[in-house]
């Protein structure tokens, strides 16, 4: 998997067409509403955000993203407060060492991210990566290049698939934010 | 060359196969006694068939002189080895008759694996030259054995049998016309005082110091300790080698044997009239009892290590009863190499036979490879005189019977 | 290879829209609250629409590569949907596994120069339900197994594993003991060096596991504890005539669930601090009675504790371990082994400190020279026996290895490295190997 294009997985995924029953037993550890208002505490509305990527930005997500670990089902909410667009709430799943980790983190306009939330972790091996300390990591990082895994995300001893493959996940919705969700008005 | 060679392997096999045997023994019922430590427990008593091989086993009138049964050699009171301490016993129909080996203890007999090769290596078998594939063919021999008890046949057997006090009993288990095929009759005391000696406790006590101490029950004292440790140093005594001191893989107790054969180069023993005859040799695996290795070269004067239970009980040592001491036995282990006029004949010009009861050809057979015995004249001896008295100590631990 | 991408492609809406169906079916059946059950068919009636266009669009990508016009790399498309489902989304069955395979030249003797596959695992673990896992590894070491070849055939872990909520998991079967660094994450891309350390080798015998039961808890500040009643080991294993009890004093009972002996039970408690990113320090203690009811024994209880800790600050990577084991009363057990060559010791220890620097790190490349310096003693410390029969304590053991791991491809290991070894007599050793893990 490690050149996989994840094109696919976007597309199909932002139909959430994958494992909604997964999704939906998820919120059993940290329901979607909860991570939701967990990534923008201010927002006062998350619309379901449907779109459609095209082979070009496919393989752009892919080249800017590198490698990934198989992923799973993948959703996408707009956040607004008061009508305001207030940034994207992007869940995603990776494999963690052998099972799907759920997993969800917010873009804010300009680019910056959240912490990310875990939704749900399957397997106790690399139960680690719930640690709000290594989940704080990702916050207000804005470019790919500030997403290194082990120079800029620490990896954790023990939970290092985890933790790798999350960090590689995160790289992915900051690509696909940069490159389709995110309209510069520069660049219509 | 040595006749053994070594392997990790053919110790855990053994160590299996003698639980095997101890698993075998239980489950079949056991016997009578108590006190037994760590070894298989006792049942209630032991079956019919065992009981009539017990009859069977101390019936002198089942010898042609009317005085020698199984127990004349293989006594209950000496731990089933010979009351009488000569290295052969004499037999036939008006006892003037020698043998020609030791009579070892029986005592754990039934645990000896079948003879077969491990590596190449022989092992198990009963007779010191593992020459019966079971207790019941072993038993066969003694019956018509010239210098034992010297039947003339099988029918010389049934019909003694069919005389005997307790015939009545041998028609109930085998039926009322068994005298009527004297070769089937005799067959079926084999398997009657084969049952007999893997059923009956007094076969396998273990109870001797050494199970209550290894059972944590009674402490060894320092001379004994120190015998123990000089027992298994591999830069010592080195007898663990083959002579286990240690619990089986399954906490089965040690039986002193890994049965394997060894040739140890014993000097020639002068009190065994076959001796006499200078082109005569008993060498063990290769003949002239054992016919079926004569061509197995390498193994000539090898024998079937013995355990060591109740070794202090059951001299004289080893096949040909060439020691009559603990003492003496150890000191040959020991000084074999590095003083070998103590042990052999000196040649007419003043050297020293060694290994004198072996064909010049075999002496090459001898083991003196392993420690104590690769040395040469002029080392220091594996064991001092005082080590040698640790060890006799030791070994006086192994007699069954211990009394807390 | 075009025609053929092209006629995969369409088959892949079509797929989806039976994985929809699938979906919307499975709702009422799962434990979803009726405002997820909103949100997920508000979700839905969207996305089955996109899903038409999608259809249409990719209908026409269809048609233009037809007319060998696109670009379009829509045998990416048929690829990768496979990996969708095999990741776990409508099948909890999952496959994994890891091997090594090892070159060692003494350069003293190089006679005694092997090669082997020293492990190939295969690993299969199955999600019942959201909560329920079976996780299962089955390992061969030295590659043929038989009763003349050197290999085993091992099963290495089985257990159910139970998430009671987000902090809290339990385990039940056969796993993995949380005790130093290696033992639970063993496999050959994890460690440094072709071959394991010796001190989690020797004195914590890894790969080491146990049956019984384990509580596994976190929290959000970053502490995870393990608490576990399980088998232990079984001291009327000790072969006194054998070297193996000084190559490792554990190593030599460990029970491996091969029909354990278990009438006395061990307890494992496990503490491991990860709340600072980069940082992990930890510790644990097993403890036991390895008497195991058997005749002779009694009260031989096994203690092993150690502490460790990883530190991440940049591209270094630092890591150091302590490990301590104690065994109570051996006198007894002792007294019936004197002579031989391998008594058991009452007290033995290691520790190491290694550090790793990711020199060069290119795509998914990375080149990390590594040092390590390692120091053991299997029986540091006898119990007294009779005067003159007590053994003597063992050496120290130092071991210093240093090399590179160079990895690639996500999960594939190459590995070069030198080992001198100081106290035990061992010729200086050259090492390769090859490991990979997915």
């Amino acid at each position: 998997m490690a050149d996989a294009d994840r094109g696919v997985f976007g597309l199909m995924g932002a139909a959430a067409l994958m494992m909604p029953a997964t999704v939906v037993v998820a919120a059993d550890y940290l329901t979607i509403d909860a991570a939701q208002k967990s990534i923008f505490p201010s927002a006062d509305s998350f619309e379901p955000f449907v779109f459609a990527i095209t082979a070009e930005q496919r393989s752009t997500i892919a080249a800017l993203a590198g490698a990934q670990p198989p992923h799973g089902a993948l959703r996408v909410w707009k956040a607004s407060k008061d009508g305001t667009p207030w940034g994207f709430v992007l869940l995603d799943e990776v494999i963690g060492r052998s099972d799907l980790i759920t997993y969800a983190i917010g873009v804010a306009p300009d680019g910056a991210l959240t912490p990310v939330e875990i939704l749900s972790y399957r397997e106790s091996h690399g139960a680690e990566i719930r640690n709000a300390a290594w989940r704080r990591q990702f916050a207000n990082r804005h470019d790919l290049s500030e997403l290194e895994f082990r120079t800029d995300i620490k990896n954790i001893s023990g939970a290092t698939l985890s933790s790798e493959h999350v960090t590689q996940g995160v790289r992915w919705l900051l690509a696909l934010w940069a490159t389709v969700l995110h309209q510069p008005p520069s660049h219509p | 060359m040595s006749a053994r060679t070594r392997s990790p392997l053919r110790a855990v096999t053994l160590l299996l196969s003698a639980g095997f045997a101890l698993s075998v023994l239980s489950a079949c019922g056991g016997g009578a006694g108590g006190g037994n430590v760590g070894g298989p427990v006792a049942g209630a008593g032991i079956s019919s068939l065992a009981q009539l091989g017990e009859k069977i086993f101390h019936d002198p009138s089942l010898s042609a002189s009317g005085t020698v049964s199984c127990a004349t050699c293989h006594d209950p009171d000496h731990a089933l080895a010979s009351a009488i301490n000569e290295p052969v016993p004499v037999g036939g129909a008006d006892l003037d008759v020698p043998g020609f080996r030791n009579a070892p203890s029986l005592r754990y007999v039934a645990q000896t694996p079948t003879f077969g090769f491990d590596d190449g290596a022989p092992l198990g078998g009963f007779d010191r030259d593992g020459r019966a594939a079971s207790l019941a063919e072993q038993a066969s021999r003694p019956f018509l054995a010239e210098h034992e008890m010297a039947n003339t046949a099988a029918s010389d057997v049934s019909d003694k049998l069919s005389k005997a006090t307790y015939a009545a009993d041998f028609k109930t288990i085998f039926g009322n016309d068994v005298f009527d095929q004297p070769e089937v009759a005799f067959d079926r005391a084999l398997t009657a005082i084969a049952r007999y000696e893997a059923e009956d406790p007094d076969f396998a006590p273990f109870e001797s110091k050494y199970d209550y101490f290894l059972a944590g029950k009674a402490l060894l004292t320092a001379a004994e300790q120190r015998g123990l440790a000089l027992f298994n140093d591999p830069l010592k005594g080195n007898c663990a080698a083959c002579h286990p001191s240690g619990r089986g893989p399954n906490g089965e107790p040690p039986l002193f044997t890994d049965f394997s054969y060894d040739n140890l180069g014993v000097p020639r023993n002068a009190a065994i009239p076959a001796n006499d005859d200078p082109t005569y040799f008993d060498l063990g695996l290769c003949g002239p009892f054992r016919d079926d290795l004569a061509t197995a070269r390498d193994l000539c004067g090898a024998f079937k290590v013995p355990t060591l239970r109740n070794i202090a009980v059951t001299a004289p040592y080893f096949h040909n009863g060439r020691f009559a001491t603990l003492v003496q036995a150890l000191g040959f282990y020991v000084r074999r190499d590095t003083n070998p006029e103590e042990w052999y004949s000196i040649d007419v010009g003043g050297a020293v036979h060694k290994f004198d009861d072996l064909p010049l050809q075999y002496a090459a057979n001898v083991n003196v490879t392993e420690v104590p015995y690769n040395r040469k004249v002029g080392d220091q001896p594996a064991l001092t005189p005082a080590d040698i008295d640790d060890v006799v100590a030791f070994l006086q631990t192994l007699t069954d019977g211990f009394q807390l | 290879m075009q025609l053929i991408a092209t006629i995969r492609a369409p088959s892949l809406p079509r797929s989806a829209l039976t994985f929809a169906i699938g979906a919307l079916m499975s709702l009422p059946a799962s434990a979803a609250t009726q405002q997820e059950l909103e949100a997920q068919l508000a979700g839905l009636a969207g996305e089955v629409a996109t899903l038409k266009s999608e259809l249409a669009r990719v209908s026409q990508e269809q048609k233009n590569s037809m007319t060998a016009l696109a670009a379009v790399p829509v045998q990416v498309i048929g690829e990768t949907a496979t990996p969708a489902s095999s990741a776990g989304a409508d099948s909890g069955l999952d496959f994994f596994g890891y091997g090594q395979v090892d070159y060692a030249r003494p350069k003293d003797n190089p006679s005694d120069t092997t090669a082997t596959v020293s492990r190939f695992v295969v690993g299969m673990s199955n999600q019942f339900d959201e909560k329920t896992r079976l996780v299962s590894e089955l390992e061969i070491e030295n590659a043929v197994s038989s009763a003349d070849d050197p290999g085993e055939v091992e099963v290495e872990q089985l257990y159910i594993e139970r998430s009671f909520d987000d902090r809290l998991f339990g385990k039940v079967g056969l796993f993995l003991i949380p005790s130093g660094l290696l033992n639970e994450n063993h496999e050959p891309t994890r460690f440094y060096g072709v071959f394991r350390n010796r001190v989690e080798t020797a004195i914590i015998p890894t790969t080491w596991r146990e049956g019984g039961m384990l509580l596994q808890g976190s929290t959000d500040f970053g502490l995870r504890w393990d608490a576990g009643l399980t088998t232990g080991f079984d001291l009327s294993k000790w072969d006194p005539t054998s070297p193996e009890g000084k190559e490792s004093p554990l190593g030599s009972i460990h029970q491996e669930m091969a029909l354990a002996k278990a009438s006395d039970m061990s307890g494992v408690f496990a503490l491991n601090y990860t709340g600072i990113p980069g940082l992990r320090i930890g510790a644990s203690i097993f403890s036991g009675d390895a008497a195991q009811g058997q005749l002779g024994f009694d009260d031989n209880v096994v203690t092993l504790w150690e502490a460790h800790g990883t530190w991440t600050p940049g591209r270094f990577e630092f890591a150091a371990l302590y490990a301590n084991g104690h065994i109570s009363n051996t006198s007894k057990v002792n007294l019936t082994f004197i002579g031989n060559p391998t008594l058991i010791p009452e007290s033995f220890y290691g520790w190491y400190g290694q550090a790793a620097y990711n020199l060069l790190d290119w795509d998914e490349n990375s080149l990390r020279p590594f040092v390590r310096f390692e120091r053991l003693n299997t029986a540091s410390n006898y119990s007294d026996l009779s005067p003159g029969l007590t053994p003597e304590n063992g050496p120290d053991q130092d071991i210093i290895t240093s090399g590179v791991n160079f990895l690639f491809a996500q999960g594939v290991v190459l590995k070069a490295d030198y080992q001198h070894f100081h106290g035990t007599g061992g010729s200086d050793q050259i090492n390769f190997g090859m490991g990979y893990q997915f």
